[in-house]
């Protein structure tokens, strides 16, 4: 497997907080891994520090053979657009029809005076639809994206970061706003969708069930630094619960006001069908 | 039991607020010396002068629609401008697309100043300095037109939050097709609505730019004050009544025209 990325020793600090205590991981084409973890664990930090979205404190990101922590301006924007990313809010134009939306994929990709005036090419334009298509949006393709429910925005907001034709696609938290059924939906369709382009695919998820079955690799984050590396299998009930216990408080989870207390009744609420979103 | 709806420090502080507001007011009109007798004997000259102002000079009318037609195109011309000028320092200071902080803050800073200074000031200030004329009194209403708009579209550039702008910035899109394609959208309505209303601020400060002596029906007005010609006034003011009137109610319509287009 060619490696696509090579993170090391990626440091954030906020102040005296620090959200990332040098991390170094290689990912390699083809790979669909998921970054797993307690709110507040940095796993947001280290998929937006990927794309430099968020900028590190210090450390290397190598993406394509370039130094991407270097990366300024029209550099920068080049490298971004061959980078998908995936929103847990979807972060699509509301105002805007769904087919725009797909396209907004190929902004960093065409000169600006077309872009300005929505000149896609006619293969972008067929691009669009084939991927609507295939995440069964077509009919949607006219309608708003505000007016689309949850799980159809987050298939729109797949659609947008393949239309960028990446070689790295970065979800961070696709599903946690989705009720089960559109969030599995979700997740076949991401999986699908990267494993058949080659593409690496790195998710954040809160749910461990979810890391398991869709999962090639599994990453476990707590208090910024990877605990865990290695296949889902490997990825014991014990591990999980070692990454949630003591883990910092989630604001989910205490605004749901049920009775789950530490991490370990997460991890147990999680695994059972039906309850990871009694638990969220 | 007594249950009290709510508590006693803040009934005592709805107390304390009301008597505050009663000292204010009486400590104002100390500072000020009303004289409330002089003021009621005097009253009684106003029915005179009403009078007078009951004639209607209707041979200033053609004049006078001209003249508020020129003042009202010197209103959208300012506003044309000023729009365009507002929306690109907007985007520059607005919290979610700003590319400098202290860049952010210098238009910030700059607007609230344009702002604090009547705009009547302005007027006179620009028309000191390069005189009179309608490209003078362009430039003046300029100043409290981006004031005003700066801030409005600040507001309405930082409602569409920092989601849409990120996932701009993720596909690699430049600062301005991020600000075209990916926050205009959502606040072109508000932007809209928010120049229509200043249409109707600009026609009342076009006015009054006549009245500092630059052209305009204003400046028409004040000749026939000077003149005492009361017949002429009042047709110069029926004028001005009807086309505000108007234009409010255009400007409404409008408004409500692109809130339904939401």
């Amino acid at each position: 497997m060619e490696t696509i990325l090579s993170v090391r020793a990626l440091r954030k600090s906020y102040g005296a907080f620090e959200a990332l205590r040098g991390v170094s991981l290689d990912f390699h084409s083809g790979e669909f891994v998921v970054v797993v973890g307690p709110s507040g664990a940095g796993k947001s930090t280290l998929i937006r520090c990927i794309n430099r979205m968020i900028d590190p404190s210090s450390g290397g990101i190598e993406f394509d053979g370039v130094r991407l922590e270097r990366a300024r301006g029209a550099e920068l924007r080049k490298r971004r657009a061959k980078i998908g990313m995936i929103f847990q809010h979807y972060n699509l134009i509301g105002r805007t029809n769904v087919i725009k939306n797909v396209l907004h994929g190929r902004l960093g990709h065409m000169p600006f005076i077309k872009s300005l005036f929505g000149l896609y090419s006619m293969a972008d334009r067929l691009r669009a639809v084939a991927l609507l298509e295939e995440i069964g949006l077509l009919e949607q393709k006219y309608k708003r994206a505000d007016e689309l429910s949850g799980g159809q925005m987050q298939r729109v907001g797949i659609c947008r970061a393949l239309m960028q034709e990446p070689r790295l696609l970065l979800a961070d938290e696709p599903i946690a706003s989705l009720d089960p059924r559109s969030a599995e939906t979700v997740m076949n369709h991401l999986k699908r969708m990267t494993e058949q382009r080659g593409i690496c695919c790195i998710v954040n998820l809160h749910q461990v069930d979810f890391a398991r079955r869709y999962a090639s690799r599994i990453i476990g984050v707590k208090s910024g630094a990877v605990v865990f590396d290695g296949k889902p299998e490997e990825f014991t009930a014990d591990m999980a619960r070692a990454i949630y216990e003591g883990g910092e408080a989630d604001p989910l989870r205490g605004a749901a006001g049920d009775s789950v207390s530490d991490g370990t009744d997460y991890i147990e609420a999680a695994a059972t069908p039906g309850g990871e979103y009694a638990a969220v | 039991m007594r249950v009290p709806l709510s508590p006693v420090s803040h009934k005592l502080r709805v107390t304390a607020t009301a008597l505050g507001v009663a000292a204010v007011f009486t400590g104002s009109a100390f500072f000020l010396k009303l004289d409330a007798v002089k003021f009621f004997s005097r009253l009684q000259n106003a029915g005179g002068v009403l009078r007078r102002f009951m004639t209607i000079d209707l041979s200033v009318v053609g004049a006078a629609t001209a003249e508020m037609i020129g003042s009202l195109a010197m209103a959208v011309a300012a506003l044309c401008i000023g729009f365009f000028i507002s929306l690109v320092l907007a985007f520059l200071a607005a919290g979610n697309t700003a590319p400098s902080k202290p860049l952010a803050a210098v238009i910030k800073g700059s607007a609230a100043v344009v702002r604090a200074v009547p705009a009547l000031v302005w007027l006179l200030m620009i028309v000191a300095s390069v005189g009179f004329g309608n490209a003078g009194g362009l430039f003046g209403l300029l100043f409290p037109t981006c004031g005003y708009l700066i801030k409005a579209f600040i507001t309405s550039i930082e409602d569409q939050g920092t989601g849409s702008v990120e996932a701009m910035r993720a596909v690699g899109a430049s600062r301005i097709e991020i600000a075209i394609k990916g926050v205009l959208p959502g606040a072109m309505g508000q932007i809209l609505a928010w120049s229509a209303m200043r249409v109707e601020f600009n026609v009342a400060e076009s006015v009054n730019l006549g009245m500092v002596g630059v052209s305009g029906i204003g400046a028409m007005l004040m000749r026939a004050l000077g003149k005492y010609q009361y017949g002429a006034i009042s047709a110069i003011a029926l004028v001005m009544l009807i086309t505000m009137s108007a234009l409010e109610i255009l400007v409404n319509r409008l408004r409500r025209g692109i809130r339904g287009g939401k």
